[in-house]
């Protein structure tokens, strides 16, 4: 019984380092994902806020833009830039949440192959020790002849 | 010893009225005087003939008694015969040489008869010695065989010479019971590992990507149309909602399927225990059946000895 114990106990043993291993790279990786991610969303929005103020000043100078002035190129330029500030947006925060996504299943994953493979070893080791167990194997000497 | 011939049983002669040895001498001449030839002397009536008085089977069969009274009958003879001789010898006994010499021939004969007789009697007691010696050995070897039979049965009747299985089976019995519930602790914990495992999908929740609706205040302070945009917004919101959705629903099936995967394993141990326990107690039937086969060949051989011993004449009061 002790042999079993050292051996699968060694088993264990591996298949937990394993885990830990895989498990502490997917949560750095998440992190950075949601790090890297936030910090593109930051230079994007300061990337439009930048750009604002210049698409006024360059519509103003041509005199379509400005306080009581009303012109269609002007509104149409707006509506554009403000919905591409949306796609863009949107598009970032979706490769953003799609990456965080792909790592919580990998974390997932990591997870339940650590719990199949513990279980394996746990009952191959239940399964030596029944066989065992069960052959009896003191009483073949007394069998003979 | 040569061996025993087969002769007939000697027929015991009769022996004939007492002789009466006349030899009372006689003066020739005086009145009444008759040549008188004595009578011869007749010898005794003797167990066998001269002739069966040296075999084998008159040494076997006289007896200690007989051959003493044989030996007294020819003593006797022979006291008449050194009468009969010395009243021969005497002077004037009248007795022819022929007649002399015929008592002469009579007394050899008995000395051979004597000496034949002697060394009967001397074979009939060395015989009957051996015979003693056989009997008493014989007797001590029954003894002997009734003594070992006796303890065989004894072995037999109290059961005592299977008690050896009888251990074996009693220890058999522990160790399987010790084994059952090693299996069965060992299962167990197995099974309880399995339960208190936790779904590793089961808090999969994710984050849908939302659209950023601030540019709005800015598009409407310059006059632009917010409706438009706060659409726009809205639609990209739905289609993330969308997109997330079926992320979901791939968790939420491998949630599911984590669930009855557990469930599934759990039934598999408990069909690997009842396996392992079948075999445990195959195992132990096997070894039981042996012990026990042994036990009887055991039994049926000290049967066979006490059969053995019966057929050689021991009492071993039947078979157990």
């Amino acid at each position: 019984m002790s042999d079993y114990n050292l051996a699968y106990s060694s088993r264990n043993q591996n298949i937990g380092d394993t885990y830990s291993a895989g498990a502490s790279r997917n949560a750095y990786a998440q992190f950075l994902a949601r790090t890297r991610g936030s910090r593109k969303v930051e230079d994007l929005t300061r990337q439009y806020k930048q750009q604002a103020p210049k698409l006024v000043s360059g519509f103003a100078q041509r005199g379509l833009a400005g306080p009581g002035v009303r012109s269609g190129v002007y509104q149409n330029a707006l509506n554009k830039f403000a919905q591409q500030n949306v796609t863009d947006t949107y598009r970032l925060n979706e490769d953003i949440a799609g990456e965080v996504r792909g790592l919580e299943f990998d974390a997932a994953d990591l997870l339940n192959k650590y719990n199949r493979d513990l279980i394996d070893s746990e009952a191959q080791k239940a399964a030596d020790i029944a066989r065992q167990a069960a052959t009896l194997n003191s009483f073949k000497p007394f069998i003979g002849g | 010893m040569a061996p025993k011939p087969k002769t007939q049983k000697p027929k015991t002669s009769t022996p004939p009225s007492p002789p009466s040895a006349t030899l009372i001498p006689q003066k020739p001449g005086s009145p009444g005087y008759k040549s008188q030839t004595p009578a011869p002397i007749q010898g005794p009536a003797l167990y066998g003939t001269a002739d069966q008085i040296n075999t084998p089977e008159y040494q076997e069969k006289v007896g200690a008694a007989q051959g003493a009274k044989d030996a007294k009958a020819l003593a006797d003879y022979n006291k008449k015969l050194l009468a009969a001789i010395a009243a021969g010898n005497k002077k004037g006994s009248g007795m022819t040489a022929a007649q002399k010499a015929e008592l002469k021939l009579q007394q050899t004969q008995l000395k051979l008869q004597q000496q034949q007789l002697n060394d009967a009697r001397a074979e009939a007691g060395r015989v009957q010695a051996r015979e003693d010696t056989r009997v008493a050995e014989e007797a001590a070897r029954k003894s002997a065989l009734k003594t070992n039979a006796t303890a065989i049965r004894n072995l037999l009747t109290s059961g005592s010479y299977g008690t050896q299985y009888d251990d074996l089976i009693s220890q058999l019995n522990t160790a399987a019971g010790t084994a059952q519930g090693t299996i069965g602790s060992g299962f167990d914990a197995l099974k309880n590992m399995i339960g208190q495992q936790s779904n590793p999908y089961a808090g999969l929740k994710f984050q849908a990507a939302e659209a950023n609706p601030a540019m709005a205040q800015f598009l409407q302070g310059q006059g632009g149309d917010v409706n438009a945009f706060m659409g726009r917004v809205q639609a990209e919101n739905a289609a993330g909602q969308q997109a997330n959705q079926q992320f979901q629903n791939i968790a939420d099936l491998m949630s599911t399927r984590q669930v009855s995967g557990q469930q599934q394993r759990m039934a598999d141990v408990d069909a690997a225990r009842l396996s392992a326990l079948s075999d445990l107690s195959s195992q132990q039937a096997g070894y039981a059946f042996n012990f026990n086969k042994k036990k009887q060949t055991e039994r049926d051989r000290l049967n066979q000895i006490l059969l053995s011993l019966a057929a050689q004449g021991v009492d071993v009061g039947g078979i157990v």
